[in-house]
């Protein structure tokens, strides 16, 4: 039956409405692999899925690419959920995307690398913002299943070390589709409620990569950097590694090491601090032990001994210096004595008593001073001859020069 | 001598000054009056580990949402 010609809106009109009911085409799964990925700047996302002979293209709205699990990439083959949609003014048809599905090691290893780049690329792994952990915490939060086999491990490897810290289980999804919001959640709630939580250790026993998936989500990334509370990351086995791990402030490598790493031996730190105590003891005993020996040293019999050795080698030093001195005066002594009886020698040879026993006297003129010379002489001039037994006054009679 | 702040002292902070005091106790040239201060300070850090290592009331609970 022939149909009278519609315009081409209401065709097109028809076809969406078509489609739009169809129960089938509302909710519908489809794999394929990702092609001409494009990021508009609105925050939707616009991609084509393709298998060997056909695409369709895709198209997933920015609030709730917001909740896609995984970083997508050209060529990783997607399980994408959503509805037909028809774009009338274009006649154009397209899948509308509400969830992306990723399996196989392959493809998961692309959007795992993917968020390291990216999140690396923003600094979220730097070691600058790695917050030590304490060495002596009082409280563990614990933020994994709680019927999980890392909860069991965790507690009883803390028990087994530690009977002082305070373990605070916070249960959560870790594996599944809300298990990274619920994380992530957890981790901001424990920051709020819990302020006082000295360590947080989040993770979960071995798995799958589809398993342990939750780790390598973008928001349990952001919620353990944005962590006031020092996070330890234990997911898996050693050979696990996840973006958590990255992010995380300590990575463990199972949830047994987590523990271990969280909480000192109390029961050791017992022994040692007695072990100081005793030291504190014995240390102070010997201390004192070593004093008194250098006491004995300064025994008051040893001094004197000491002291009396010293005097005598003063007395033995002091008398020898007396006899130098003596020794010195009496050389000095001897020779003034010396030059005294040569200055007497001199003088005896020179006195003029000695010239007179020989006969000869001194003349003095009338101020009573020697002559030695007739010049001057006058007759009548009164003169004083000197002898050694005394003087005679004599007049000069005449003066006769010799020539 | 450092003043022992009791109540605001750390575990680690006691046992960093108990292993201090006790070293001290060991160098030979320590007067008399320094060993005896050493010692007392020693004995209140011991005392303070004490008192933190003696609190064994571990609380283990499950956060209920």
């Amino acid at each position: 039956m022939a149909m009278k010609p519609v315009k081409v809106s209401q065709l097109n009109s028809y076809i969406k409405r078509i489609l739009q009911t169809d129960p089938l085409l509302g909710n519908v799964s489809v794999i394929g692999e990702i092609s001409n990925l494009k990021f508009h700047s609105s925050g939707h996302v616009y991609f084509s899925l393709k298998d060997e002979s056909s695409k369709i293209n895709c198209f997933i709205p920015s609030d709730l690419f917001r909740s896609i699990r995984y970083e997508l990439a050209d060529g990783m083959e997607i399980t994408a959920t959503g509805y037909v949609y028809l774009y009338e003014k274009g006649g154009t048809y397209s899948l509308n995307v509400r969830n992306i599905e990723v399996e196989g090691l392959g493809n998961l290893s692309i959007a795992f690398e993917k968020l390291k780049e990216k999140l690396s690329k923003e600094g979220l792994f730097d070691e600058k913002y790695k917050k030590p952990i304490p060495t002596f915490p009082y409280k563990i939060a614990v933020i994994t299943s709680e019927t999980g086999a890392a909860v069991r491990d965790i507690v009883k490897i803390i028990k087994n070390r530690n009977d002082i810290v305070d373990i605070l289980i916070y249960p959560c999804l870790v594996q599944g589709s809300g298990a990274a919001e619920d994380i992530a959640k957890a981790i901001e709630q424990v920051n709020i409620l819990f302020p006082e939580t000295d360590v947080i250790i989040t993770g979960r026993g071995g798995g799958s990569m589809e398993e342990l998936w939750a780790f390598n989500e973008e928001i349990v990334a952001r919620s353990i950097f944005a962590s006031r509370i020092p996070v330890i990351s234990a997911v898996g086995h050693e050979i696990d590694f996840t973006i958590a791990d990255f992010v995380a402030d300590k990575r463990a490598e199972t949830p047994t090491a987590a523990a271990q790493l969280a909480v000192p031996n109390i029961f050791e730190y017992r022994e040692y601090v007695k072990t100081l105590n005793d030291n504190l003891h014995k240390n102070l005993e010997w201390l004192l032990k070593h004093k008194e020996q250098i006491l004995k040293g300064y025994d008051i019999q040893n001094f004197i001994s000491m002291f009396e050795n010293k005097t005598a080698l003063w007395e033995v030093k002091s008398e020898r210096l007396i006899n130098d001195i003596y020794s010195a005066a009496e050389a000095k002594t001897s020779e003034y004595e010396n030059n005294i009886n040569s200055f007497k020698k001199s003088l005896d040879e020179l006195n003029p008593m000695n010239i007179m026993e020989r006969g000869y006297g001194a003349v003095l003129d009338r101020d009573g001073k020697l002559t030695g010379s007739i010049s001057g002489f006058v007759p009548g001039d009164a003169l004083t001859v000197v002898l050694p037994d005394g003087r005679a006054c004599c007049e000069v009679k005449n003066v006769r020069r010799e020539i | 001598m450092e003043n022992i702040k009791k109540d605001t002292l750390t575990f680690e902070e006691a046992l960093a000054g108990l292993e201090k005091s006790a070293e001290a106790l060991r160098q030979p040239n320590t007067t008399l009056d320094d060993a005896m201060k050493s010692f007392e300070a020693g004995l209140e850090y011991y005392k303070k580990c004490q008192e933190i290592l003696g609190k064994a009331k571990q609380k283990i609970e499950v956060y209920t949402r």
